[in-house]
């Protein structure tokens, strides 16, 4: 009987923490840790639209006289709307996800706009080496005991893979999963492909490997030589997202970010930019069908507007900016109601 | 350091090897005797230098090579894994040898035992390590399960976790930023300093008492590690405070053979620089850590075979400013790293920028000697029965809401998983 009080008083003690807790320290441990979700707490009651992007929303280049957003490039061409956007690098429909439920039930914004980036659904982002910092970031917000939360992340419990079991399981990917190229194409993996353009794909006039260029089409190649399908995780979590929409009545954009086909193509060849647009076509299809408005900007952007012409990125400069926003407000217009 | 499947192969043979040999030392005599113990020894020491010094010692005998012009070749690249806690076993098993060498325990006649001595869990990685004579004998004993001796197994593991997790993880990063500065200012470099005094010993102390609370719960004892060794008033105090587990072995395996307190003074002063040395080589395959061994040992050579005088609070607070100090060769990854925190902490600094920690941090470094002051030299679970049920009570939850509310958020590993 006396352990059994003793029990008791520890866990109406541990009840006690947990409101001391919230009183006195939640609050700032949530602005520290989990910055996003703090102030989706506090901006989600004056957004009429919400818009979760990542770094193309606000990389901008040296040279741009407009210093302005994705977002608030398309809020200045909708006045009457309230905008509010949170933006993290390297974040994707998995962390989108989570963001969703740190918003305020009671006052949720009429539309919300996803950044729905191609190159987030490969294997080197899926298993990417900022992926646990992005996890770490969303343990503050789960609906758990914000106690035992605080605790959780202490641990280092939340979901990620060792470096080395990441690097395993993307190098499996590359290795093994066959690529819906053409019948006559010879590589028919990631890592045959990759294999293939390492080894002097490209010479330079006096014979000599032009490693620049080589290293490029590589990267290419690992960035969008993947084809999308249900099973894909991102999929899974865009399902995820659309079926929290529909039960919170949300309106739901998939802003589909614009690569550089032209430069992939001219690198890589057509069965790349293939890939890329068979990639677009299947988010189109999959979730035009389920009611969410999906905006395809993957061929909006001209080549010389892209920020960094050496590599894989979707920055913009202000006038790829413009495109993108220009199109996302017209396409907003057209479909929501006035609010 | 790493667990390696594999390596679990590394741990067999250690077990089987000196298992083996200790049976045929007991039955031998003389030379036989000997050369058992030195193969026993040397392949202990073996796959020491094998997975933890190999890579090190190549680096230098080829370095030396290129300095006397005999090669222009560069050491060739080893890429081993240190198996975790390899260190702490491989001495836990070698002074079992040597106790039977020098007839001071008999041979152990079951396999299973014996292993269950180098593999026992909660001290296999990072210590105490623990003599057969005290862990040997306690693993065979009727184990005697009560409320009293879990409680306090729980307390102890709760103790543990709470100082690592709060006062460790919480000024570890802060100490490893320091670090990574090419030019810290003379605040900076004693933040740092003083911080890491406080982590390594939170970190350490943690894991062992951790150890101890878990080898309670199967009702087994196991030594103290630590015993409030910054209220040491000297160095020779300050090791006999601190990792007592280790001290005592290179003093009972290495002083003593050499000689101890009996030795002449130069050979006396030899001995001790060797054991000084060779316990900062123990550490870590690198001269910086050779380096902290060495100063400890100059300390300690400086303080003369005497009983240190009483203590008094200043001596304390001297000797802990300079355990300190000598821990910047034991965290600086390379000698530069650490001149610069040298020459940084007396002021020889083009940095003069004040940086704004977060002062808040300092609560975590007075919160250790807040815990010290309450200990009042003994262990916890001793400790937490000497005070009335209201303090335990408030004791107990201001740790379990330390533990869930402030532990540090970048999850470090303990310090000494990589020795």
């Amino acid at each position: 009987m006396r352990h059994v009080k003793t029990i008791a008083i520890f866990f109406a003690a541990l009840i006690l923490m947990e409101v001391l807790y919230r009183i006195t320290s939640f609050t700032s441990d949530l602005k520290k840790f989990s910055p996003e979700q703090y102030r989706l707490l506090h901006i989600s009651d004056s957004a009429d639209i919400l818009f979760f992007g990542e770094s193309s929303n606000t990389t901008f280049a040296p040279y741009d006289s407009i210093p302005y957003s994705i977002a608030e490039l398309a809020a200045q061409q909708m006045p009457a709307w309230r905008w509010k956007s949170i933006t993290k690098h390297a974040s994707h429909a998995g962390i989108y996800k989570q963001w969703l439920n740190a918003l305020n039930p009671k006052s949720l914004p009429a539309c919300i706009v996803i950044t729905v980036n191609l190159r987030s659904c490969n294997a080197d982002w899926r298993y990417s080496a900022l992926e646990p910092a992005l996890q770490q970031a969303l343990v503050m917000g789960k609906a758990r005991p914000r106690l035992l939360n605080r605790f959780l992340l202490a641990l280092g419990f939340y979901p990620h893979l060792s470096e080395r079991l990441a690097q395993k399981a993307k190098l499996t990917e590359w290795d093994t999963t066959c690529l819906p190229v053409s019948k006559n194409y010879p590589y028919k993996t990631v890592r045959a492909w990759d294999d293939a353009f390492a080894n002097g794909y490209y010479c330079k006039p006096d014979g000599s490997w032009d490693m620049d260029k080589i290293q490029l089409a590589c990267h290419y190649i690992k960035s969008y030589a993947f084809a999308l399908h249900a099973e894909n995780s991102r999929i899974k979590d865009l399902d995820a997202i659309v079926q929290w929409a529909q039960i919170k009545k949300c309106t739901l954009v998939f802003n589909i970010m614009a690569e550089n086909l032209n430069y992939a193509e001219t690198l890589v060849g057509p069965e790349l930019t293939r890939l890329m647009r068979f990639n677009r076509d299947f988010i189109v299809k999959r979730y035009s069908t389920k009611g969410v408005l999906v905006i395809d900007h993957l061929e909006s952007v001209k080549g010389a507007d892209y920020i960094d012409q050496n590599w894989t990125t979707e920055h913009y400069n202000q006038n790829g900016r413009i495109a993108i926003a220009k199109k996302l407000s017209q396409v907003l217009l057209k479909n929501l109601l006035n609010p | 350091m790493q667990f390696v499947p594999a390596y679990i192969f590394i741990l067999f043979f250690i077990i089987l090897l000196d298992f083996t040999t200790a049976h045929i030392i007991w039955r031998s005599t003389g030379l036989t005797k000997r050369l058992w113990l030195i193969i026993s020894l040397s392949s202990n020491i073996l796959l020491l230098a094998v997975f933890k010094y190999a890579a090190f010692l190549l680096n230098n005998i080829f370095a030396f090579f290129q300095m006397v012009h005999f090669t222009n070749a560069s050491a060739p690249s080893i890429d081993f894994i240190l198996p975790i806690g390899l260190s702490f076993h491989t001495f836990q098993s070698m002074s079992y040898t040597m106790d039977v060498y020098r007839g001071q325990q008999k041979p152990e006649t079951h396999l299973g035992y014996f292993a269950n001595y180098v593999l026992f869990f909660p001290q296999m990685v990072a210590g105490p390590i623990e003599r057969y004579k005290r862990l040997g004998v306690s693993l065979k004993a009727p184990q005697a399960l009560s409320f009293e001796s879990w409680r306090a197994a729980l307390w102890l593991i709760g103790f543990g976790l709470c100082i690592k997790m709060v006062i460790a993880d919480n000024l570890a990063p802060v100490v490893n930023q320091i670090y990574e500065l090419e030019q810290p200012n003379i605040i900076q470099a004693w933040t740092a300093v003083l911080f890491f005094s406080v982590q390594i010993y939170a970190d350490f102390f943690g894991y062992s008492t951790i150890a101890i609370g878990s080898a309670k719960l199967l009702g087994i004892e196991i030594m103290d590690n630590f015993k409030s060794p910054y209220r040491a008033a000297s160095i020779t105090e300050f090791w006999s405070r601190w990792h007592i587990s280790l001290s005592t072995w290179f003093k009972e395996y290495v002083y003593i053979p050499l000689g101890g307190n009996k030795n002449r003074y130069g050979p006396w002063v030899i001995s001790i620089l060797a054991v000084f040395a060779l316990s900062g080589f123990w550490h870590g395959a690198s001269w910086t850590f050779i380096v902290w061994g060495l100063l400890h040992g100059i300390a300690r050579i400086t303080e003369g075979r005497q009983k240190p005088p009483r203590t008094i609070f200043f001596k304390r607070v001297i000797i802990f400013l300079i355990v300190s100090l000598f821990w910047i060769f034991f965290r600086a990854p390379d000698f530069k790293t650490a001149w610069v925190m040298c020459k940084a902490c007396f002021g020889f600094t083009d940095n003069t920028i004040f940086t704004n920690y977060n002062l808040s941090l300092w609560f975590w470094f007075f919160l250790l000697w807040l815990i010290e002051w309450f200990l009042n030299d003994q262990r916890f679970d001793i400790r937490m029965l000497q005070v009335s049920v209201w303090k335990r009570w408030c004791v107990i939850l201001a740790m379990v809401y330390c533990i869930l509310a402030f532990g540090g958020t970048q999850a470090l590993p303990f310090i000494y998983f990589q020795f």
